[in-house]
Parts: structure tokens; sequence; C-alpha cells
């Protein structure tokens, strides 16, 4: 069962707005920065949990497990992202 | 590149105090549709954010989790004398798009970054030719890095054919007026495969038979080398060294 969806007083401007420091407080803000414009598009059961982490079966065999870091410069360019 | 099927991702942001909620949620909805069209969801991620000047827009680390399946031995440590060396298609076009935009560089035709997600790709080579020996990515330093990280840990020498060498007209012509070698060029919808010979015709086939590989070319072998030199042999017919650069490439300026 997913948790009730928290009510924010002041609507996020997305067309407008900028990333401001309360956005990282912990906060409200930043619940609803989260919600907004993270959680909205991600969309997915183990996300909605609402956790700091996933919690998923472990798979049969081996597993492998890759990072990358990305710069989004210019800006007009996705981040392609795959697993590797 | 481990033959791995993707399972998960995490996805951190670090954003700086006036970046734009536009500009970032246009990278969000990107980076969901990307992860959707994987069938990759991300599953986890944090947010920061640092003061104005502390940061440049926005730096993004992903992280991702996936499960190799069995018989799949995959390493930069099997590069063998007598194999063969794949590519999946044209090379140079990411490493020249970006610099092409970054310095407002206009072109008569569209040299577009080839930006993709290889797994499937990567199944579906696998499915053909399981005993891949080695997969790599070319991203930064392209080709030519990735090819002397290969040989140094394997232990081998690689030669190349540069006539065999997939490089779109346009970046060859962009990369001679620019100084640029298209061989160190990044790519990101690029994969370097390395398998024995007698597999190499049928792993060409099954890439080309699969729309990221359409064109794919063997463009080496692996030879035994103690020095672990990358070689090319060229139009001209004469053979040069391929050097793991130090830096970064320098457009020629004058």
């Amino acid at each position: 069962m997913s948790p009730p969806k928290i009510k924010f007083p002041l609507k996020m401007n997305m067309r407008k707005g900028c990333v401001e420091m309360t956005h990282g407080g912990g906060g409200r803000t930043m619940a609803q920065f989260v919600e907004e414009l993270f959680m909205r598009h991600f969309d997915n059961d183990l996300l909605r949990q609402g956790n700091d982490q996933a919690l998923f079966d472990a798979p049969k065999g081996q597993m492998v497990m890759s990072t990358d870091g990305h710069v989004v410069s210019p800006l007009f360019s996705p981040a392609a992202i795959s697993a590797r | 590149m481990a033959g791995a099927r993707p399972l998960y991702l995490a996805a951190g942001f670090i954003l700086e105090e006036g970046f734009a909620l536009a500009g970032l949620e246009k990278i969000v909805i990107s980076m969901a549709a990307a992860s959707a069209k994987a069938g990759v969801p991300v599953v986890t991620g944090d947010t920061k954010v640092v003061e104005r000047g502390k940061g440049d827009g926005v730096f993004i680390t992903t992280t991702g989790v996936g499960v190799i399946p069995d018989g799949v031995n995959i390493s930069g440590t099997r590069a063998r004398p007598g194999d063969k060396v794949l590519v999946n298609g044209f090379i140079g076009d990411h490493g020249v798009a970006i610099l092409s935009k970054r310095e407002n560089l206009k072109f008569e035709s569209q040299i577009r970054s080839d930006s993709a997600a290889l797994h499937g790709l990567v199944a579906h080579m696998l499915e053909h030719v399981l005993d891949i020996h080695v997969l790599r990515d070319p991203t930064r330093g392209g080709v030519a890095a990735t090819l002397n990280e290969i040989a140094w840990q394997s232990g081998v020498g690689i030669h190349l054919h540069e006539e065999d060498i997939p490089i779109r007209l346009d970046v060859h012509a962009a990369c001679e007026l620019l100084g640029l070698d298209p061989l160190y060029a990044a790519n990101e919808g690029k994969l370097i495969a390395i398998c024995a010979a007698d597999e190499a015709q049928e792993l060409l086939a099954a890439m080309r038979a699969h729309e990221l590989g359409r064109d794919a070319a063997i463009i080496g072998e692996v030879r035994a080398d103690e020095n672990r030199f990358v070689t090319m042999q060229t139009g001209f017919g004469g053979a040069r060294i391929v050097d793991w650069i130090a830096g970064e490439q320098l457009p020629r300026i004058c």
C-alpha cells in the first residue's frame, strides 16, 4: 500500500522557478521538490515506497554493478542512461 | 559491458542553486524516458543543493546493478592473439557532435550524437556468440584509449585496418577541419567486441541484424606483442602506432 499523498502549501513554478537552497534542506519544500520533479517522472513501485533505499530480492547468478558520472553540457543533450 | 541483464538504477543529483527548474525537468523527463525504453527503473536516488557558483548547473551520478547470465565470461583480460576486434557502427559521432555544439560550430550536415543504450544489442550478441571475450564502450578517449586499455589488461597487441573502420564522411571532414583524430573522439552508442576468429563472422552477422549494429565491422585483430601496442595499417599502406595519449586531444589552433 503506498503512503497517502502529502499536501504542499505552495505550487512549484516549473516554468520560471529555479533550484533553491531549501530544495535541499530536508523540509517540506524538499519533499515537494522530490515528489513533483523526480517521483513524478521516474514513477515505479519501488520508488513509490518512499524509503531511502529500494528493497528487492537478490537475483540468482553473478551480479555486476557499475557507476557513471554525468555533466550536462551542452544542456540540450539528454543523458543517455544505461546500466552497462 | 559485462553482458549483464540490467536490473535497477540509482540516480544522484547535485544541483547548483539557481539552476532553472524547467531545464532540470527536461533532463529528468529524458532520463525517465531512456530508463523506460531500456526497461530499467530508477529505484532510488538522492538530491543535494550547493550554493550558487559551487556547481556547474547539475552533476548526475547513476549506478546500475545487473545480473550476468550463465556461461558469460567477459573481461578486459580475455583478448587472445588471433581474436578479431569488432565495432557496432560509425565512430566519433558523439565527440564531434558535442564539440561542435559547445564551440558553436555549424556544419552543413547535422552531426548527431550516437547516444544509445546497448544492453539490448549485447543480449542479442550473446544469444549468437556466448563466448565473447571482451566488451567495452569507447567513451572518453575513443576507440584508441579503449583498445589501449584492453591491450594492456590482456597483455597483447591490437592491429587495426584503417580502411575497415566505419567513420561517417561528415565526421571525417569535421575532424580534418578541427585537427582531431576520430579514433580518439568519444562515442555514446558504440561498443568494441573481441571474440575468437572462428566466431567473428557469426558475431558480425548478429550485430548487423540488430538496429544498433547495422554498420558493424571487423576492424582488426589481436596479436602477440610484449609491448602491448595498438597499431594500424593505414590507407597509404604503412603502419602507425595508435598511441595511448596522456590527456585530452587538443584541437589544432593554427
